[in-house]
């Protein structure tokens, strides 16, 4: 009787603790959430406009339900992203690199079956380099960065 | 949710220096930097790269729940690290 209780009580301990993995571990790594399921009014947006020196251009835009660190949004149904009217690429819809729009500015818009939500991001000023003094640094050295800080702080929304 | 407003950090990194430094500073158009702490051999020398770093923070469109949207640029410049050279 006691052999047939324990047993029990070993089956009960491992299925708490394979449970417990699954729910952690489980979640921890592979939770997210399809998009179609979730109403725009419940998704945090994380959206970013990167201006390389070398004139490249990175998008980036992802979708969290639950605040910025909650549950990652999969793109699902007929939601996608756009920036300045073209689509994200079907393989690439987090980030994707773009050409540079003349003006620096970028509308991303969050396209819907029954919405379009346009966020609109402006490139800030290039921080142009005027001066690195001195040009060669010795141990004892400090080093005066100058840089141009006339430029235009962009407003947008 | 942060309101829209503009940082800058200037990020100064080299192959012989021991720490990076990292400075996040008014746009003002000038920063002195700390002495650099480089490896004990005064005779090394090594190509020091600053970048600087505009961003701009703006608020996502309010349907969403909340978000945060920034735009980045960037200029880089270099000196030399000579040591007691």
């Amino acid at each position: 009787m006691n052999e047939i209780r324990n047993s029990i009580c070993r089956r009960f301990f491992v299925g708490f603790l394979c449970g417990t993995a699954l729910a952690s571990g489980g979640c921890a790594t592979t939770a997210s959430t399809r998009s179609e399921n979730v109403k725009t009014s419940g998704l945090y947006a994380d959206l970013s406009v990167t201006h390389r020196p070398d004139d490249s251009v990175t998008v980036s835009a992802s979708l969290h339900v639950g605040g910025r660190y909650g549950t990652s949004v999969t793109l699902s149904g007929v939601d996608h992203w756009e920036v300045n009217g073209e689509a994200f690429p079907a393989s690439d819809p987090g980030s994707t690199l773009i050409a540079p729009a003349a003006d620096s500015t970028y509308n991303l818009t969050f396209v819907r079956s029954d919405e379009q939500v346009t966020t609109t991001i402006v490139a800030p000023a290039n921080p142009t380099i005027l001066s690195l003094t001195p040009d060669k640094i010795r141990v004892t050295d400090r080093l005066t960065i100058t840089w141009d800080a006339t430029a235009r702080h962009p407003t947008a929304n | 949710m942060p309101p829209p407003g503009t940082q800058l950090q200037i990020n100064v990194t080299g192959d012989c220096l021991t720490t990076q430094q990292a400075y996040n500073t008014a746009d003002d158009g000038t920063l002195t930097t700390d002495m650099f702490s480089a490896t004990p051999d005064p005779r090394t020398t090594c190509p020091i790269d600053i970048a600087i770093v505009r961003t701009t923070t703006f608020r996502v469109n309010s349907s969403f729940e909340g978000g945060l949207a920034s735009g980045l640029r960037s200029a880089i410049g270099s000196v030399e690290y000579i040591g007691n050279n």
